[in-house]
């Protein structure tokens, strides 16, 4: 009836596309190449979801932002901690079915990091291939480790915190290469992705996104669909005289990948610095989506979400690989949610927009131009120099940011955890000082029109509407999962975690944690035969910081504005550090998911 | 006058040390008229036509001992002799005596032997306020002090002490979390103006006893956001508390 863990065939045997297609996986982040964290699974189903029960708990051990997915291979779960506490971004190994520790791992910490972190200490979580599981460090560093026993294999630094570079993103693993980015962009750091060997930590290539051609590796093969975004070295001559050195553009989203056209798709962060009055011209290739070929890393195309961004709408968001008909033909698309409010529906062999539709309130933009590609900003709100301009939404975090959309090829609904904020937003001056942030903005976010801060919600893309939608009093900053017993999952940051009808969005179960939710949800099979649910306590990230830092909830232009919007959140939570791992009980006897057998006393002598 | 000037003519040379290489016109044109000419908001009290030092004495002084500048905010022109000599010129062995706790083994206590030349001069903590964003300190710890990447400047607690001294060696010396070290980069008397500053930003806020009370009944105020007005004084402004909704301000 279901595998024991020691009769799976040997994980690193197989190809990452066949790990993640074994339910007993999770084997990367997003689930899959597709990023569509979709399981067939229905063992939890709408119709039983309600009584799910609380299975075992794990703590990583640091009370910081907890955004990192578990990854589930061969009956080891891996998860990783914040770069908090005495051992940052530690490592542990667990046996996925009965939460037993099995090895440990704390890179050398290097505490300084977290001072050019922008946004909390976050991780993103880990990636695995081939017996190995690696692991970006906030300070710069990718690690391998045996996936059996923690042993340390190799160490790559690949950026440095005295230029403002951090690592927080989760790395994927593409045909034998470790992809990983940089985070950075409120400190003036040059963005790039750059590909490691898996086997050595060498690195292969490593992609700007910004400077010249030679630096952003596009060449012959590099054909973008709109004239604007075709000419040499547009990535300097899109700047001022030398600011793309300076100019963001960093890579610290998700890279999703086809394997059929074998393009790697990923989207760059916001242009340095926040003010746009010191950087005019469009500043590419920052918040744009880029399609690469894996083994060299070239550009095939690319499209620019946000030219000139004005509002620090970085476009790091998730592209979904998904093939829709749509007018009657089989389109194959990268469903992409951007930050900005639009719903992008791409074809991603040709990076040509399809369509994009508002999900959220949009004052900042007055829509996209289908014939251009190009974003059309609203000029009457444009932030000239020390104008403190109201009501721009959204706020500078977008309508959505980080937290990642969950597919459902039963339902054909996108699952969209999301924010709904507006912000005043005032420029300044400002100057680079490497290593410091380079914003030259107040901004102060806030609830958008009617009240909630936030939304979970499902989306059509090819009626290209809202299907339904449920309003949450915060930020939804916690990443979605569906199954197909038609249950999604999501959880909140005043501590519930919810699983939701599918096809309705009508509320089956909810469980309230030590702390509130900004973590990843996954599923998989445990070696005896139950189905699993597993997400991350642990409120922080960019509107949490509030909840489990320092900060001032009276003082709203704090976290770069964020506090604005989340000041009371102290109220609902603190931080916290719990992996919270659930199940249905098992049938019959009542018993608690997963209970351990009592020792036996053994027999008098 | 003569700080004033002191004060501006210094910035070219820290902006050197620092290593800002942001476009030419930024640094030539925008940021220098900002920090030396008041363009403030007009809510916002304007420095003074004639910004004469403060008059010696810093009120909470602890020490007899000589202040670090060498002069308690008389008109220093060595400085612009010899910009080297002033950077950092806070006497070592004064600021060897500063503690960084209050336990004290023997139960011996000692005080800071190092006061603010320029302690409570609003002159002082407006140059504060401007050095505060022209150096990027208002990127971490937010501004008015909230904090973000850096911890909340704009409340009591000081995680490396709250004295003067503390706060200068703080900026000087940097600290393991991540602040960046200043010392030897931006001039003394820009570190003890942004000590300055941050003393009059930190402060309990109104209502607050020894403890932190949070619930629904004691979040009652915030400060007026920057947007609408900086100020060296900004628990002054306050209005009731949005609950993450527009601020009141702008209603």
């Amino acid at each position: 009836m279901f595998f024991l863990a020691a009769s799976v065939p040997a994980a690193a045997q197989q190809g990452l596309e066949q790990l993640s297609a074994d339910d007993h996986n999770w084997v990367m982040a997003a689930k899959n190449y597709q990023n569509t964290r979709f399981s067939p699974m229905e063992q939890i189903n709408a119709g039983n979801v309600g009584q799910l029960k609380l299975a075992w708990t794990f703590s990583v051990g640091a009370d910081r932002g907890q955004e990192a997915a578990p990854i589930v291979v061969d009956g080891m779960m891996y998860v990783v901690a914040p770069y908090a506490g005495p051992y940052p971004n530690r490592v542990f190994a667990l046996d996925a079915t009965t939460g037993e520790l099995k090895w440990s791992y704390a890179p050398k910490p290097n505490p300084s990091a977290a001072g050019v972190a922008c946004c909390d200490v976050v991780n993103r979580g880990l990636a695995y291939d081939a017996g190995k599981v690696f692991l970006n460090t906030l300070d710069d560093h990718t690690v391998a480790l045996d996936a059996k026993t923690g042993e340390e294999l190799w160490v790559t630094q690949l950026g440095e915190i005295n230029r403002g570079e951090t690592v927080t993103m989760a790395p994927l693993v593409v045909r034998g290469k470790v992809m990983v980015g940089n985070s950075g962009g409120e400190m003036g750091v040059r963005g790039w992705l750059t590909a490691l060997d898996e086997n050595t930590g060498k690195i292969v290539w490593r992609a700007y996104s910004n400077g010249p051609d030679k630096d952003v590796l596009i060449g012959p093969d590099f054909k973008p669909k709109y004239d604007w975004m075709k000419g040499k070295d547009l990535g300097v001559k899109t700047w001022p005289a030398e600011q793309w050195k300076t100019g963001g553009g960093t890579v610290w989203g998700w890279v999703s990948y086809d394997p059929e056209l074998n393009l790697i798709f990923y989207g760059t962060g916001n242009p340095g610095p926040w003010n746009s009055n010191q950087r005019p011209g469009d500043n590419l290739w920052t918040a744009t989506i880029f399609a690469r070929d894996p083994d060299t890393g070239q550009a095939k195309w690319a499209y620019q979400a946000s030219p000139h961004d004005l509002w620090d709408h970085d476009e790091i968001n998730e592209s979904v690989v998904i093939d829709l008909e749509i007018d009657g033909k089989q389109r194959k698309i990268l469903l992409h949610p951007g930050r900005n409010g639009y719903m992008y529906v791409i074809d991603r062999a040709t990076g040509e927009v399809i369509s994009a539709d508002p999900f959220d309130t949009i004052t900042a933009y007055k829509g996209v131009d289908l014939k251009t590609g190009r974003s059309i900003p609203n000029e009457e709100l444009h932030p000239s120099l020390n104008r403190n301009v109201q009501n721009v939404c959204p706020a500078p975090p977008g309508a959505k940011d980080w937290q990642p959309t969950a597919w459902s090829p039963k339902t054909k609904l996108l699952y969209v955890p999301h924010q709904h904020l507006c912000a005043n937003f005032k420029t300044s001056e400002v100057s680079y000082i490497a290593g410091t942030p380079y914003l030259g903005v107040e901004a102060d976010m806030y609830a958008g029109p009617g009240g909630n801060r936030g939304e979970f919600m499902a989306w059509d893309p090819v009626k290209r509407k809202k299907v339904w939608a449920i309003k949450e009093n915060f930020p939804v900053w916690s990443g979605a999962l569906v199954t197909g017993g038609d249950v999604a999952f999501y959880g909140t940051m005043d501590r519930l975690f919810k699983a939701v009808d599918a096809r309705d969005g009508k509320l089956l179960w909810q469980f309230r944690a030590g702390s509130g939710f900004i973590g990843q949800p996954i599923t998989y099979m445990g070696a005896d035969g139950t189905q699993y649910v597993a997400i991350m306590s642990g409120v922080g990230g960019w509107p949490g910081a509030i909840a489990n830092a320092e900060l001032d909830p009276h003082v709203r232009n704090s976290a770069l504005g964020f506090v604005g919007a989340t000041q009371d959140l102290p109220l609902y939570t603190t931080g916290g550090s719990s992996l919270m791992v659930f199940a249905l009980p098992k049938q019959g006897d009542g018993a608690p998911p997963n209970a351990q057998p009592a020792p036996q006393p053994e027999a008098p002598q | 006058m003569m700080r004033g000037l002191r004060t501006f003519s210094r910035l070219p040379r820290a902006r050197a040390m620092l290593g800002l290489t942001a476009g030419p016109l930024l640094c030539a044109a925008l940021l220098l008229p900002r920090l030396a000419v008041a363009q403030q908001p007009a809510d916002q009290p304007a420095p003074p036509d004639q910004p004469a030092p403060s008059s010696g004495e810093p009120s909470g002084k602890v020490s007899e001992e000589p202040t670090p500048s060498g002069s308690a905010g008389g008109a220093p022109t060595r400085v612009e002799e010899d910009p080297d000599a002033y950077a950092g010129g806070a006497p070592a062995a004064e600021l060897l005596q500063t503690p960084v706790t209050n336990v004290f083994p023997g139960v011996v206590k000692r005080k800071p032997g190092v006061a603010n030349p320029v302690a409570g001069d609003p002159e002082a903590a407006t140059r504060g306020m401007q050095y505060f964003n022209a150096f990027n300190c208002s990127g971490c710890h937010a501004p008015n002090g909230g904090g973000g990447m850096g911890p909340s400047l704009s409340n009591a607690p000081f995680i490396y002490g709250s004295e003067p001294a503390n706060i200068y060696l703080s900026i000087y010396q940097g600290r393991p979390g991540g602040m960046p070290t200043f010392g030897g980069t931006v001039p003394d008397s820009v570190i003890w103006d942004l000590v300055t500053y941050i003393k009059g930003i930190s402060k309990p806020w109104p209502g607050q006893k020894w403890g932190v009370t949070v619930s629904a009944d004691t979040m009652k105020v915030e400060q007026v956001p920057t947007e609408f007005g900086a100020s060296i004084d900004p628990w002054s402004q306050t209005e009731s508390f949005s609950h993450g909704q527009r601020p009141n301000a702008a209603r």
